[in-house]
């Protein structure tokens, strides 16, 4: 079992590359703009954070990387490829699966929460 | 190459080597595609910032124990030397009294197991060391013994003597108290 498949939240720039990597395999640049497109502008991760989370995935089971090229004529070698794996998609769901719970329960204790 | 590139290829020195080597081209590259949107150098500054001590803390956290005491010993050493350079002894002390903690906890984290004995040799080996370097550098040696080294040669090797022998007391010492730390908690 991958080590975030536990009942404890997932880190945020964890969280954000499952996210961004469902829509399909990418390269470190796409993946930095696709978070940046999925937190509305409010996360840009630079290239330490990236690859520091990529590497800690990597190691965790929850993507990845992949020798596919989408096209190979336009891209550039050294561009490495991820993928989510089978643990990062159970580990998405779950972290999703929280933060539902936790929202659906602050909204019955708050109704009014997030409507200020 | 950019002198931008360049700068930033300068700044992936501060990462653990094993992270620069594996990750450094891809990188460069998300740097040269970051610049093309204009990124800004405060962003890519901050994330420098921020990503080099978690790297850092990942590397140590992955490293065996012998590895964390001497790379512990090491800091301790720089930072006792550093900060009695400029009059901070008890600040050298404190900072060392929470490096020996966090070592401390970390390899209890990790159930690490130290040889029974290896703590006091290694103190005994660094007072050795120290104790040599007293010798050969404040001895009673005739004035044309002294002459015959050249003084920059003298300085650095009682500089490297001396640091050795810091490096092994202290280390000696780290070790001690993570030993008597584990059997406290065996006992229990």
């Amino acid at each position: 079992m991958a080590k975030h498949e536990q009942a404890q939240p997932l880190p945020a720039a964890v969280f954000h590359i499952l996210l961004a990597l469902r829509d399909g395999e990418q390269h470190g640049y796409a993946l930095m703009h696709r978070v940046e497109e999925l937190t509305d502008g409010a996360v840009r991760m630079g290239p330490g954070t990236l690859y520091g989370a990529i590497k800690r995935m990597l190691a965790d089971g929850l993507i990845e990387e992949t020798d596919e090229r989408p096209d190979p004529a336009l891209d550039d070698q050294r561009r490495r490829y991820y993928r989510i794996a089978a643990a990062g998609e159970r580990a998405c769901a779950a972290e999703v699966q929280r933060m539902e719970t936790l929202l659906r329960n602050a909204r019955e204790s708050r109704p009014n929460l997030g409507h200020a | 190459m950019s002198a931008g590139e360049r700068g930033y290829r300068a700044l992936l020195f501060l990462y653990p080597r094993r992270f620069r080597r594996e990750y450094r081209d891809p990188m460069v590259q998300l740097y040269r595609d970051s610049r093309r949107d204009r990124a800004s150098w405060p962003r890519l500054a901050s994330d420098v910032v921020t990503s080099v001590p978690r790297q850092h803390k990942e590397a140590f956290r992955t490293m065996s124990t012998q590895g964390k005491l001497l790379t512990a010993s090491v800091i301790i050493t720089i930072a006792i030397v550093a900060f009695m350079a400029v009059g901070g002894a008890l600040f050298a002390l404190a900072l060392m009294l929470v490096l020996a903690w966090t070592l401390a906890r970390l390899l209890r984290e990790r159930d690490a197991q130290l040889s029974s004995g290896f703590w006091w040799k290694l103190t005994l080996s660094g007072v050795g060391v120290f104790a040599a370097g007293v010798l050969i550098f404040a001895g009673p040696w005739p004035q044309s013994w002294r002459d015959a080294i050249p003084g920059e040669l003298g300085w650095w090797s009682g500089m490297f003597i001396f640091c050795t022998a810091i490096v092994m007391i202290v280390g000696g010492l780290l070790s001690g108290v993570v030993q008597f730390a584990s059997r406290r908690r065996l006992s229990h």
